[in-house]
């Protein structure tokens, strides 16, 4: 299942003060963003902040930006029941990104037994569904998915070159 | 920033970001054309899977009366996304 959503009017105090650590070996940052469509703005500039820091490659920025947003509306769209903030986390050990959704006090939805959308149909069989989840695991090398305490938790590995 | 128009020779511009808070915007613009035109994409930084909708949206309307939008100056970024979702076979793309 894919969980997404960030927003623009997330806290002051996440937004002023996002938790961050970085030391020679591993950079970690996470932040709460309101569960709107409206936080995508905050969600990519604190994305490409983590970015930056980290010296990542534009490709690898790219699959982060389309992963978390596809991630994140869903958790728009399909978990309604609790209005909480999501919290996304970025990190990055060596050459390997980790990052992770949670979305709090919501029913069970897991992203990845979404059904595959066949993208070999011909146009006039296409959809737009589903190309979300399917691009996420074009761009990013695992996906995890856990249901702990009521959280929905994604967690997603990537492996920079 | 998310930008769309119909310039005078009626090339539909896009630029910027187009992710899924933009997409009315995007929708509201493509829904007035109604003949085959070039979509530039020159300036387009980076679209998810909720422009790709609105696109395919409107490829299909179009083509429904033999018509199609043909993208220009695709970055490559955004070249992969075409390639992953086979909408390089949807649209026609001029090789940049």
């Amino acid at each position: 299942m894919i969980l997404n959503d960030s927003s623009m009017s997330t806290s002051n105090e996440a937004h002023n003060n996002p938790r961050s650590h970085t030391t020679n070996a591993v950079t970690s940052s996470q932040r709460s963003f309101t569960k709107s469509i409206n936080s995508l703005e905050t969600i990519f500039e604190f994305i490409h902040e983590f970015c930056e820091l980290n010296e990542v490659d534009s490709e690898t920025r790219y699959a982060l930006d389309l992963a978390i947003e596809e991630l994140f509306t869903n958790m728009v769209k399909y978990s309604k029941e609790n209005n909480s903030d999501v919290m996304i986390s970025l990190g990055l050990s060596g050459k390997t990104l980790e990052i992770s959704l949670t979305d709090y006090g919501v029913k069970p939805f897991d992203p990845t037994k979404v059904k595959e959308v066949d993208v070999n149909l011909p146009l006039d069989k296409r959809k737009p569904g589903g190309l979300g989840i399917f691009l996420t695991k074009k761009l990013i090398e695992t996906i995890q998915y856990e249901h702990i305490d009521g959280n929905n938790i994604i967690k997603l590995i990537k492996h920079l070159e | 920033m998310f930008d769309i128009r119909i310039a005078d020779n009626g090339e539909v511009q896009i630029s910027g970001r187009l992710d899924a808070s933009q997409v009315e915007k995007a929708r509201t613009t493509l829904d007035q054309v109604s003949s085959s035109c070039v979509l530039n994409m020159k300036g387009l930084d980076y679209i998810s899977s909720a422009g790709l909708g609105v696109l395919l949206a409107t490829q299909k309307r179009l083509m429904e009366s033999e018509q199609k939008l043909k993208i220009i100056n695709m970055s490559s970024h955004i070249r992969d996304i075409f390639h992953y979702t086979r909408f390089d076979t949807v649209f026609e793309i001029e090789a940049s």
